[in-house]
């Protein structure tokens, strides 16, 4: 039976944007640490709501990673916010850096925010020097190219800088005025325990702190200290 | 620690938010704030999260579990009578994500949404997302805070694309009675809108009135959105479980939008909610007699006080009238906090207008409620009697 009225226009763009489903993964047994930590938080009663930006321990952890590898310094009380895998850590990050209107430039791997954007309303271009008021980058784009882009881009242009590869030592906070207005995006462990993370400075953290909460007010409690437990072990 | 001054003029979320980090900073507070179950998830919801970490737990379909949609489309129809299939139904990361993506699969810029007054105010941001705009429809304490069709009919427009119903009520308490509930069909059929159902709380209507569901009336399933999930009724908060039964293509359009929100719902997490799906209720027969013994130690205690309240007929909060002691809701809860150490919410947090009026939860075991009685009771006796001095 169809539904009573016609839906919302965006849903016909959106559409076009859907990503393939992930594939079945068989092989995502729970690792025997991770196991252990989830039966024990169980026996804590760990079921109910955590603090909004996620469980402290784990937020300690995300920060001082992200210190060792880039040598940035990362608050974890006030700076980390642990989200619902890197789907949520990007769409938190562009509905909130940006107003409907602006242009949020993607040079690479655009189409992870294509629907985001969409659902903002924003322009999404591949060109950083227009008038843009975000720019999106990843670690695994070499060194070279991320500081074109960066020095192309307007320099109150907020940067959305997404950690999807191991090696890379660059980050965009590193360069002189860039560091208040870099936002950190990644994910942690496999997809089924859907935890990612944003770091940013405490002003900017507030709002996107804000604005996951009415999305779905904290991230699955028990997935927080599975994450917690694998990064232990590494 | 924040000042009075400081967050007087905060509003909704944001006020709530303040509200509790201020009791945080208090050792030994009773929160009587959050709408989050003290109590556990019951052991056999528990016990199947652990056995699924045996096997293998892949990625869940963006739609969520085939298994978790089936159980919960059959029990719509057992509980409900409504004739829903898993096509029907989409598992997202609780009923506040649900909301979210409703109103995006809903709402164009310039739309607008009749949303009864007070309101859960986090859902603001997800209408204010779709660029449509809230009408806010009064209710009030002369009928128990029931959202009149009269006063919905005035407020619907050309523009009118949604009614966002959430029975029962959080803040109020109140629900919408069967008569009311067929006459806002009515309405929604008469003017072609559709109605968004939050029966987040359906399981927790008190006797001798029970929980109508929308989309169960005559004609009504083409034209009803409903968000519910595990949160509430099963104590699983932190597990993040909402869903949505809806239309098929509805459906598939939150589909599209979820997959750029927030992903698949937690695959543990939906494991440990398809054991709560299968079961007989029977553990929610448990909570809501304890939930029972609360409410009517609560509201003895606040009538105690002096405090009125219309009858709080569904879920877990009392919606009390401050105004007899002379001071606004605000400055009250913040004196109770620093004074009394307990936590509980003005209604401005729910709702511009209601400077004088307080939410209060009822989750909290009853030795802790008897307490925050007896904590409240001098702070408000000493207003009382400035007030009347």
């Amino acid at each position: 039976m169809p539904f009573a009225i016609p839906l919302a226009n965006r849903i016909e763009s959106l559409l076009q944007k859907l990503p393939a489903e992930s594939p079945f993964t068989p092989d995502s047994l729970v690792s025997p640490h991770v196991k252990t930590a989830i039966e024990q938080a169980l026996d804590r009663g760990e079921t109910h709501y955590t603090d909004r930006p996620g469980i402290l321990p784990l937020r300690e952890r995300i920060a001082s990673a992200l210190s060792r590898r880039f040598a940035i310094q990362t608050n974890a009380k006030s700076d980390v916010i642990v989200t619902c895998g890197i789907t949520e850590a990007r769409f938190v990050a562009t509905q909130q850096v940006l107003k409907a209107g602006e242009i949020l430039a993607a040079p690479v791997s655009s189409e992870r925010l294509s629907g985001a954007a969409i659902l903002r309303r924003v322009e999404l271009t591949p060109n950083p020097r227009v008038e843009i008021r975000s720019l999106y980058l990843t670690s695994s784009t070499p060194e070279p190219i991320l500081r074109l882009h960066i020095e192309a881009a307007p320099p109150a242009a907020f940067i959305l800088y997404e950690v999807d590869e191991e090696s890379s030592k660059f980050h965009p906070a590193q360069l002189a005025g860039c560091e208040s207005r870099s936002v950190t995006l990644g994910s942690l462990g496999a997809e089924s325990w859907r935890v990612g993370y944003l770091t940013a400075p405490g002003v900017v953290s507030a709002g996107l702190r804000d604005f996951k909460q009415s999305l779905t007010i904290c991230t699955t409690n028990l997935s927080q200290w599975a994450m917690l437990a694998a990064l232990e072990a590494e | 620690m924040r000042t009075l001054g400081e967050i007087r003029n905060l509003e909704g979320t944001q006020l709530r938010n303040a509200l509790m980090d201020l009791a945080k900073e208090i050792p030994d507070a009773i929160a009587l704030g959050r709408g989050d179950p003290d109590l556990a998830t019951p052991e056999f919801i528990v016990e199947a999260a652990k056995r699924s970490l045996l096997g293998p737990l892949p990625n869940a379909p963006l739609a969520g579990l085939p298994d978790l949609r089936a159980a919960i489309a059959a029990n719509a129809q057992r509980d409900h009578g409504i004739s829903a299939g898993p096509e029907n139904v989409m598992i997202t990361t609780g009923g506040q994500e649900a909301l979210f993506l409703v109103m995006n699969a809903l709402l164009n810029p310039g739309d607008e949404i009749l949303v009864p007054d007070p309101r859960y105010s986090s859902y603001d941001q997800a209408i204010e997302h779709t660029g449509a705009v809230s009408v806010r429809v009064p209710t009030s304490a002369t009928d128990n805070f029931d959202l009149d069709p009269s006063e919905v009919e005035k407020k619907i427009t050309p523009k009118t694309k949604a009614l966002l119903l959430v029975s029962p009520s959080n803040p109020t308490g109140g629900i919408v009675m069967p008569s009311n509930a067929a006459r806002l069909a009515a309405l929604a059929q008469k003017h072609n809108f559709v109605i968004v159902s939050d029966e987040i709380y359906g399981k927790f209507v008190w006797e001798p009135h029970r929980h109508v569901s929308m989309a169960s009336l005559p004609g009504m399933l083409e034209r009803v959105i409903i968000i519910s999930g595990f949160s509430k009724a099963y104590a699983m908060t932190g597990w993040r479980v909402g869903y949505v039964i809806a239309a098929q293509d509805v459906i598939k359009a939150l589909v599209t939008i979820k997959a750029h929100t927030t992903g698949p719902v937690a695959t543990l997490s939906q494991k440990a909610a398809l054991a709560a799906a299968l079961s007989d209720d029977s553990c929610v027969q448990t909570f809501r007699d304890i939930y029972s013994e609360r409410r009517q130690l609560l509201g003895d205690g606040l009538s105690a006080m002096g405090l009125k309240y219309g009858e709080p007929r569904g879920g877990f909060f009392f919606w009390a009238d401050s105004s007899v002691l002379g001071v606004r809701a605000m400055e009250l809860c913040y004196l109770i906090l620093m004074h009394g150490k307990v936590l509980i919410f003005p209604g401005t947090a729910f709702g511009e207008a209601w400077i004088n009026y307080l939410r209060i939860t009822t989750l909290q075991p009853t030795h802790v409620l008897r307490e925050a009685i007896e904590r409240m009771s001098p702070v408000l006796q000493n207003l009382s009697n400035q007030s009347s001095s």
